[in-house]
């Protein structure tokens, strides 16, 4: 049972704050949470991989191009083919390369517009996450 | 990249490791989701990029085997502009990070 000192936490005190957190979100709901997002992630591709499938038509070159997307380094070979320089998106300490860097070379390379964008929509939802859960915790109190 | 683009690229690198820390991912977990975040967005941009294709090249995409994907960008790449390139994946990066959170 949460206390209410553990709900409160989660009340967004700053609206634009991103920090974020789930020592109080239940172990079982945290994993659901976290197998859908995964899932929501593998959805979009195989989407994408259908709509493409219906462009070029040839299945064992749309194969190749989705074990080149996944495998990881598509990008890479991308930005090369493109003349884009791409080590300039790489933040940070280069030995500490997260699994999102791809993404993030690719948003830096879109520029701008694309990294606000991205960063805007993905701290409006943590802040929805944190609300949702804060929500969760209210509603048990309140039945108590 | 000036000042500016690297404030945003930090706060970019910042948030997203907000949304892994919420989310708890397995290192293997959190390798699936970006990559395939990663790979959605690039096959959404080809889709883009062959809509916008001239006729002609439209007609060697129908025909032509691509065997590799460097085969297919390299392709790509004679026919789209640094600057085209750009827009379609600004495009793309918005299409599917909404519909990705819209779903979460």
């Amino acid at each position: 049972m949460f206390s209410i000192e553990h709900s409160r936490q989660f009340e967004p005190e700053d609206p634009e704050s991103t920090e974020a957190t789930v020592e109080n979100i239940a172990p079982d709901e945290l994993e659901q949470l976290r197998g859908e997002a995964v899932e929501v992630a593998q959805d979009l591709l195989q989407d994408e991989v259908k709509s493409l499938e219906k462009k070029i038509n040839v299945s064992d070159t749309l194969k190749s191009i989705f074990a080149g997307v996944t495998i990881g380094g598509a990008f890479y070979t991308w930005a090369k083919m493109f003349g884009l320089d791409i080590e300039q998106f790489i933040i940070g300490n280069v030995s500490d390369r997260s699994s999102f860097l791809g993404l993030q070379m690719l948003i830096g390379v879109a520029g701008f517009t694309a990294t606000h964008f991205v960063e805007t929509h993905i701290k409006k939802k943590l802040n929805s996450l944190k609300n949702k859960f804060g929500s969760v915790l209210k509603n048990e109190k309140d039945n108590d | 990249m000036n000042s500016n683009n690297v404030r945003v690229q930090s706060k970019l690198s910042e948030v997203l490791k907000d949304f892994v820390s919420f989310f708890q991912f397995s290192k293997e977990q959190e390798q699936k989701f970006f990559k395939e975040l990663e790979g959605a967005i690039i096959l959404n941009a080809i889709g883009k990029i062959i809509d916008q294709a001239p006729e002609d090249e439209q007609e060697t995409i129908k025909q032509h085997e691509f065997k590799t994907t460097e085969e297919l960008f390299t392709f790509l790449g004679t026919f789209v502009s640094k600057e085209d390139l750009e827009k379609t994946l600004d495009k793309s990066i918005r299409e599917v990070t909404e519909r990705l959170l819209q779903k979460l």
